[in-house]
């Protein structure tokens, strides 16, 4: 009994050991606070920026950002994934920017957004819009290409074309696909949108980061970054994770 | 060879329509420059020696990045499928972990390791980490109990077992996860040089921004790009070498 209490509650006290282990390096003199910070402090600042509601405005920002970006980037790569599927000739022209635009992640496009879209919202829709846009495109494409050729036989037999094929066939295999990008893409999403505002901002999570950098107040950035670290796994494992479960248990495709 | 035709085409049409979209009034110079440009500004560089250093030094720190997060990452990885207890204690936390905008991490890691090439190896190290930790763990989970199982039989045990059965597996399995990894490499060092550094192609780009200068920030762009698609490329004829050996029953 004891035995599996500790082996469950082991995760917590390796978190918990480093915490320590970090605390006591400031307190010994090993590491400089300056630099490295408290654990105490942060949570002191976490809790302070949660109580006054400070960090209110800078959430929404960036979940405003990665909302409108997700929305739009699914969408996109989902209507050019079918029409990759439909005209395949489109798509051997394609194939060498689909690389291209996959070699590397996406994040690394944002002084490019920073500039073309400006400093506001523009640019880190933009970025994340194509994060997840290509995301999609690849998982999606290539999961039409798998969609069993009985099915769909079966339904040309029964008389479906290409709009009922589509609607019947495609698009409900589709959805399966979509969602387990969208797993794969958020956390990408929110790199993106991060990294641009750490670039140039006036709000939002990567803003904090920014400010905390630029004043060197570690704090700042730690505090940042545990709320943006939050916002993520939530996103990620109370919907995402859930939705992809319920989404495949019915998977025959 | 049709299709490579025809893909040249789409591409030089694209290069032409980038060259003269500002004759139709559709775009501002200023902002989209312009291929003859940016492909002069490449050579400039080049031709100064310029690129030849920013690009070792961007390369460097992606390649020292990788080999820490892979070496630690293998290591945690069959730590992790070997022992239980590791991981119990530890698999819930690299999910997590995984899980992590990690490359927005660049600040802080600056915070701690300086503007120098350390942050950014640490930082590339954090990302390349946890794709072969995954890699190592779950090919070691899908490996064959066959396999070690035979050892067993055949007497091997303790690092007998570690090093004939497990390691050979491990290293294709890092090869795998690997191509993957090196793009994310070289990622979090450019994105480490944007955050501050006084070298490397991050930094060109970086400064092209502050600049205003579209020019540079595509120029810098583009070597980037161009390294990640060739090592890309490299990498999977590597990784097809190297599965040539198992022949087909290396999918046990």
């Amino acid at each position: 009994m004891v035995r599996r209490g500790l082996a469950a509650a082991s995760p917590a006290l390796v978190v918990l050991a480093l915490l320590l282990a970090w605390d006591l390096a400031t307190r010994l003199g090993l590491a400089d606070p300056r630099y490295l910070s408290r654990p105490v402090d942060v949570a002191a600042l976490v809790w302070q920026w949660t109580r006054t509601g400070f960090i209110l405005p800078h959430l929404t920002t960036t979940l405003t950002e990665v909302g409108l970006g997700y929305v739009s980037g699914t969408l996109a790569g989902m209507a050019v994934a079918f029409l990759f599927f439909f005209f395949p000739r489109v798509a051997e022209w394609c194939d060498p920017l689909v690389v291209l635009l996959n070699a590397a992640p996406r994040a690394i496009l944002a002084p490019f957004a920073v500039l073309l879209f400006g400093i506001e919202l523009g640019s880190k829709v933009a970025l994340v819009c194509l994060v997840v846009f290509t995301i999609t495109l690849l998982s999606l494409y290539t999961g039409l290409k798998e969609v069993d050729r009985t099915i769909v036989d079966n339904a040309r037999v029964m008389g479906a074309g290409r709009a009922a094929l589509t609607r019947h066939v495609y698009l409900p295999a589709a959805l399966v696909w979509v969602v387990s990008a969208m797993r794969i893409s958020i956390g990408q999403a929110f790199t993106a949108a991060i990294v641009c505002e750490l670039l140039g901002a006036t709000q939002g999570l990567g803003w904090i980061v920014a400010a905390g950098q630029s004043a060197v107040k570690p704090d700042w950035i730690m505090a940042g970054l545990f709320f943006a670290s939050v916002v993520v796994l939530l996103v990620d494992f109370a919907i995402l994770a859930p939705l992809e479960r319920r989404g495949s248990h019915w998977r025959v495709f | 060879m049709r299709i490579a035709g025809e893909r040249l085409i789409v591409i030089i049409l694209l290069l032409l329509v980038w060259q003269f979209l500002p004759l139709t009034g559709l775009a501002d110079p200023f902002f989209v420059s312009s291929p003859r440009l940016v492909g002069a500004l490449v050579w400039q560089w080049a031709a100064e020696g310029a690129l030849l250093g920013h690009a070792l030094t961007t390369a460097r720190e992606a390649f020292a990045g990788l080999l820490i997060g892979a070496v630690l990452g293998a290591g945690f990885g069959l730590l992790c499928g070997l022992s239980l207890i590791a991981q119990r204690a530890l698999l819930p936390l690299m999910t997590v972990g995984n899980s992590l905008p990690r490359l927005a991490f660049a600040p802080l890691l600056i915070a701690w390791f300086g503007f120098g090439a350390s942050s950014k190896i640490a930082l590339a190290a954090s990302v390349v980490f946890f794709f072969i930790f995954f890699g190592v763990y779950s090919g070691m989970r899908a490996s064959s109990q066959l396999l070690v199982a035979n050892a067993r039989v055949m007497g091997g045990r303790g690092l007998q077992l570690l090093w004939h059965v497990h390691l050979p597996q491990a290293f294709l399995w890092i090869i795998a996860s690997l191509r993957l990894a090196v793009g994310y490499a070289f990622a979090a060092a450019v994105i480490g040089e944007y955050l501050g550094a006084d070298q490397g192609l991050g930094y060109l780009i970086v400064y092209g921004k502050e600049m205003l200068d579209m020019t540079q920030v595509f120029a810098g762009m583009a070597v980037v790009i161009a390294i990640v698609g060739v090592l890309d490329v490299g990498l999977r004829r590597v990784a097809l070498v190297g599965s040539r050996w198992r022949g087909t029953e290396g999918r046990l």
